[in-house]
């Protein structure tokens, strides 16, 4: 507690702007100038919390982004833990690439992502029966001339009630199409950073929970206000055993590795939680598809079925 | 006689002639166009397997290791042999302008209310696009953050400036970060930013 005051008196002292960058700065703080007393406990939350003595250095998970000439700085996520027994589910700090986690949001682009993704998929069965599919008609139903009435052929043709249907849809029809690259990958980072910038994306250090029970997940979500339906994203498709069992039985609490992370699961899902490396894969292979040299052959080419 | 062979009858043909090249000359003898007509019963495994079940980077025969010698110091000379997964930064100095005329960027954010950073290729975003049925030409100045419609102002009164006989009708569109110029100005615009240092 002493600390606390003591870190912000060194704020007061070197004018900082306290609301922008208080619970940062106070953390470097508590990084430089007293280590060793220095727990996991968030210390911006009020003065009475009791800040746990522990002699564990920070995690601070800093990257050298080239973004020197940039205006939107990189973003600060806390680091959590899915374990409830720690003393604190903060465990560290990680920086997180501006062009991904905090790019323009595209809402057009978030859109036409999401109707792509239900789309492309789709196979329209509506179905209508041709002239010559409905059942009879072969005859011509009364002579040409003589009679005063109109000329027809068929009693199923398209001007009879009960007749065929003209340019009708047929089943079956696929509505398959493909979003240009540029798109897609737009749509990530747009909805990567609407997620961030909500406070709906959550980093944690792994998935490992210390029970396989399902209320234990729930009950996680919902002290942690994660909403009903959580996604979480690993780098690798093989979860660990308990959060696999656990989330089996719930509907609304998915996994994903990062290969199958789209715009859709991301909307459909109240909170993404990422594992830290899950966040620097997608930032790996956003930004290798943002500044490749092929960029334009990528999004030029046409999609081979 | 050969045109009015059915697909049956060349497939009959082709069998005999496989049956014999079995027996003449083995499996591996035969040609692939005749494969295409052959019947089942015929097709037996190939003597080479499949590329993909090859085993990766390991020689089937354990004593050609003996012949090998390991050596990675040449391997610089095979990555640059690679394409590039991103365009290198070059290494000139900030303003600085190289004999192809490519002028290093020199501004730094915060310098203006505005910044417009480079492309992945390093050049200057500001781009024409020709609208062929409108026969219109709009130049567009695209990933600008901070303060866009502040470097739209001065655009439009840099612009005017340059070109006082013609209106510039130029529209600032936030959401996608982008500033619209009817017509062709690409230069003037690549030209008043390179001033700028961007």
């Amino acid at each position: 507690m002493t600390f606390i005051s003591d870190a912000n008196a060194y704020l007061r002292r070197y004018n900082h702007d306290f609301h922008k960058v208080g619970r940062v700065l106070k953390i470097q703080y508590l990084v430089n100038i007293c280590p060793q007393t220095f727990g996991t406990s968030p210390g911006w939350q009020s003065e009475a919390v009791a800040v746990p003595q522990s002699l564990a250095a920070p995690l601070i998970l800093d990257e050298n982004f080239n973004i020197d000439r940039k205006v939107v700085e990189k973003r600060e996520a806390w680091i959590e833990t899915l374990d409830t027994s720690a003393p604190s589910h903060q465990v560290g700090l990680i920086h997180l690439h501006p062009k991904v986690f905090a790019d323009y949001p595209r809402l057009d682009i978030i859109h036409e992502n999401a109707v792509w993704q239900q789309k492309f998929r789709m196979v329209n069965t509506a179905h209508t029966k041709l002239r010559s599919e409905v059942r009879g008609g072969g005859k011509k139903p009364h002579p040409q001339k003589g009679l005063g009435r109109a000329r027809h052929g068929s009693i199923r043709s398209p001007l009879w009630v009960g007749g065929g249907r003209a340019h009708g849809p047929r089943a079956f029809t696929t509505q398959f199409y493909m979003l240009p690259f540029a798109k897609r990958i737009r749509g990530l980072t747009s909805t990567l950073s609407a997620k961030f910038s909500q406070d709906d994306l959550k980093i944690v250090e792994n998935l490992d929970l210390p029970s396989d029970e399902a209320g234990y997940l729930e009950k996680l979500c919902e002290e942690r206000c994660w909403g009903p339906s959580v996604l979480f994203v690993d780098d690798t498709d093989l979860m660990p055993r308990n959060i696999t069992i656990a989330t089996d039985t719930i509907q609304h609490v998915n996994l994903m590795p990062v290969y199958g992370l789209n715009v859709h699961s991301m909307l459909k899902h109240e909170t993404l939680v990422l594992t830290v490396s899950a966040a620097r894969r997608i930032e790996e292979r956003l930004l290798y598809h943002l500044n490749r040299p092929d960029f334009y052959k990528m999004n030029n080419e046409r999609f081979k079925k | 006689m050969a045109m009015r062979l059915s697909v049956g009858g060349l497939r009959q043909l082709n069998k005999a002639c496989v049956r014999v090249a079995v027996m003449e000359k083995g499996v591996t003898a035969v040609g692939r166009g005749m494969w295409k007509y052959t019947s089942r019963d015929l097709h037996t495994t190939t003597a080479t397997p499949s590329y993909s079940k090859l085993p990766r980077l390991q020689h089937t025969i354990s004593e050609s290791y003996e012949q090998v010698e390991v050596s990675t110091a040449e391997w610089p000379y095979v990555e640059r042999l690679l394409p590039y997964t991103t365009i290198p930064k070059p290494s000139s100095n900030p303003g600085e302008v190289t004999p192809s005329g490519w002028v290093a960027p020199s501004a730094q954010p915060g310098d203006y209310p505005y910044f417009v950073p480079r492309a992945a290729s390093h050049m200057m975003p500001v781009y024409v696009e020709h609208e062929p049925i409108l026969n219109r030409f709009v130049t567009r100045v695209k990933h600008v953050e901070g303060d866009i419609f502040a470097l739209g102002e001065e655009l439009q009164e840099h612009l005017t400036r340059l070109f006082p006989s013609k209106y510039i009708i130029l529209r600032v569109h936030e959401p996608h970060q982008v500033i619209h110029i009817k017509g062709q100005f690409v230069g003037a615009v690549k030209e008043f930013l390179f001033k700028k240092g961007f």
